[in-house]
């Protein structure tokens, strides 16, 4: 059992979006490629010094969660989650380490979704 | 249904609009706050998803903005949310949302929810269709009533009710209230009332209105008497009315000749004759059911008479009056409205001051639209004005102007057969006499209650002086009435052409004991009761008496008005 798909999800979504699903899909990976970018490019200046960015953060996250869900990317949306949380309480001590996790997770997705659905 | 939907993240977006394309909506779809607002006016849906978590404005403001702009119809908002915090959807619904969804979208909660808003919504465009028609018929059904308060109106008109003598108060759609005002001169020179109260409301207690005022009126004028009158409308209203209504009346003729008012209460509210000067207060009772309930055949009516002069006032109510309630729930009642009367005796316009205090009683103004009530003092005599000629004039020579009748009535049939009517209405035949209608009922009744009373029943009109008089001779003549089995009143008339006009000989005879016309003469020119002669003098070109009295001759002459002098 993955850890990155939600299956129940991704059966759901087949059903809803027929033979639509890659077009959702290519949708999805864009946005998130943009949303991770803006996150790597926010830890990488914070990494030098202090930040107050943790709303554009907070929201940032908040989105990409949602369409993760969505999506059934189970793994990264927990992480997602988890960046939200910590943004909302200014707890960004490991901001570089979380966008580092998921911009794997992300790829992982990417290629088991892939995977999943070729087969 | 056309459906929008709001959301910055483009692929909550397109799941939700092809769960809803699936489903065969029509789906408009916005990134933005600002670009929902105005897609909502544009397009205007049916049914909005709003995401609250947008770049520009959030859907709170998105909410607001849609539920002040549109007035005219009810589009309802669902927010799309991940929140689970109770301030956070509470708020959700404070903006003018009607329901919620949790992300990620579930297919099924989807359609459930759409479904429901769906059939909602028809049920909404139904009630509002509903309530139009509602409103078209309730506004057709105010034109018919308006409509029909006309018609009515014009055949329940008010007759002689704006009289100088009668105060009244009566709500303009009081005929709706199942509420009537009659009011006519009669023949004889005097004013008869009526105040009727049909059971019901609208247009049920408006139907009986028709008939009654067309009997009332019609036969007044023909000078058939209360009984007559009140036999013929029962008669009529027991076979008309629907089962349940009936009518409660007060019927009053007032004498102005011989000072004396003859009144019949069936199902009213008691009545009041009013003895200004002294303060006696006369309560007149019902003494029957109200007219419609019973049949022809068991319907009897025994007016009560009773002096009444210049110096009385009568007074009768519905019981709208007596029932008036006041916020207590206490009636005003009949003992409050005897002590007000008693307090008020010099009162000139003793109805307006009764409203007053009921509306005071009840401290609530509206209510005075359901009361009815007519005040009445002693009317004048319009025999007395010369000038009492009907205007409804013909000139065609026709009917009985060269003819002689005769009639006798004998023991059974005196006393329940009144033949005045029969009498004019055939003098009438001949159309010129219209106007002298009064004159001629006048002689005939004069003549007619002369042989019967005083000749055939022998009474001495001397009775009817002192107090408790009036009652005893009434009493006397009712008792006689009833006994009689024997004795006749003749009467001939000949009606014979003239160069300018006519004269009509009236010839009376009764089998009673004569009397000594001579000194009757001599005191009754001092006061009416002396067998109404002076007016039958005055009315008369001759008066002549033959055999003791029991045979009187009396010539009524009239004269053609030239068509020509009519200017």
């Amino acid at each position: 059992m993955s850890a990155a798909l939600d299956l129940q999800i991704i059966d759901e979504l087949k059903l809803i979006m027929g033979d639509d699903i890659g077009m959702l899909l290519e949708t999805y990976f864009s946005d998130s490629v943009i949303k991770i970018q803006e996150l790597s490019e926010i830890a990488e200046r914070s990494h030098s010094e202090v930040t107050d960015d943790s709303d554009i953060i907070r929201r940032t996250a908040h989105s990409l969660k949602g369409s993760s869900k969505n999506v059934g990317a189970k793994n990264l949306a927990q992480l997602c989650e988890l960046l939200e949380t910590n943004a909302r309480n200014n707890q960004l001590e490991n901001l570089s380490i979380q966008v580092e996790d998921i911009t794997q997770a992300f790829e992982v997705f990417k290629i088991e979704i892939g995977q999943l659905l070729s087969s | 249904m056309k459906i929008l939907i709001a959301d910055d993240n483009s692929v909550e977006r397109l799941i939700l609009s092809k769960v809803l394309e699936q489903e065969g909506h029509e789906v408009v779809q916005a990134e933005t706050g600002n670009q929902a607002i105005d897609f909502f006016f544009r397009h205007s849906p049916s049914l909005v998803f709003l995401d609250i978590l947008m770049p520009d404005i959030d859907g709170y403001e998105v909410a607001s903005a849609i539920t002040r702009g549109e007035q005219s119809r009810w589009v309802p908002i669902i927010f799309l949310t991940s929140l689970t915090d109770a301030y956070d959807l509470a708020k959700c619904i404070d903006c003018g949302g009607d329901d919620f969804v949790s992300k990620p979208i579930n297919r099924i909660i989807i359609k459930a929810k759409v479904d429901a808003f769906s059939r909602i919504a028809n049920l909404y465009e139904t009630i509002e269709q509903q309530k139009s028609e509602i409103q078209f018929h309730n506004d057709h059904l105010i034109q018919e009533q308006e409509a029909a308060k006309k018609i009515f109106n014009n055949i329940a008109h008010r007759g002689c009710l704006a009289a100088g003598n009668i105060n009244y108060h009566l709500s303009p759609m009081s005929i709706f209230n199942g509420d009537l005002m009659l009011a006519a001169e009669t023949p004889m020179g005097g004013m008869r009332l009526m105040l009727a109260d049909f059971t019901g409301h609208g247009l049920p207690a408006a139907i009986g209105a028709m008939p009654t005022s067309e009997i009332f009126y019609g036969m007044t004028k023909k000078g058939f008497v209360i009984p007559d009158v009140m036999t013929e409308m029962n008669t009529r209203l027991h076979s008309v009315l629907p089962r349940g209504v009936f009518c409660c009346v007060v019927v009053a003729d007032i004498d102005a000749l011989d000072e004396r008012i003859t009144i019949w209460n069936a199902g009213a509210p008691q009545a009041y004759i009013i003895d200004l000067e002294s303060g006696d207060v006369e309560q007149v009772h019902s003494n029957h059911l109200p007219l419609g309930v019973q049949s022809p055949q068991r319907f009897k009516v025994n007016p009560q008479v009773f002096s009444f002069s210049k110096k009385h006032k009568l007074l009768a109510v519905t019981d709208g009056i007596i029932e008036s309630t006041n916020e207590q729930g206490e009636m005003y009642g009949e003992e409050r409205m005897l002590h007000f009367i008693q307090n008020n005796l010099k009162i000139d316009n003793l109805c307006s001051a009764l409203i007053d205090q009921i509306v005071e009683f009840t401290h609530d103004a509206e209510q005075g639209d359901d009361l009815s009530l007519i005040e009445v003092a002693f009317p004048h005599h319009h025999l007395e004005q010369q000038t009492a000629a009907d205007d409804d004039e013909v000139h065609a020579q026709t009917g009985t102007l060269d003819s002689n009748f005769s009639l006798c009535l004998r023991g059974k049939s005196l006393g329940k057969f009144d033949p005045i009517p029969l009498l004019l209405q055939t003098l009438l035949e001949c159309r010129e006499l219209t106007p002298h209608r009064s004159r001629i009922f006048t002689v005939l009744s004069e003549l007619y209650n002369n042989a019967l009373e005083h000749g055939v029943l022998g009474l001495d009109s001397e009775i009817k002086s002192g107090s408790e008089g009036f009652a005893k001779y009434y009493q006397m003549r009712t008792e006689g009435l009833v006994s009689l089995r024997e004795g006749f009143v003749k009467v001939e008339v000949d009606h014979r052409p003239l160069k300018d006009g006519g004269e009509i000989i009236f010839e009376f005879v009764d089998s009673g004991k004569g009397f000594d016309f001579k000194k009757v003469i001599k005191s009754g020119s001092k006061h009416y009761s002396g067998r109404g002669l002076p007016l039958l003098m005055n009315l008369c070109e001759s008066i002549e008496h033959f055999d003791d009295g029991r045979r009187i001759r009396a010539v009524y002459r009239w004269h053609a008005k030239d068509p020509e002098d009519e200017s």
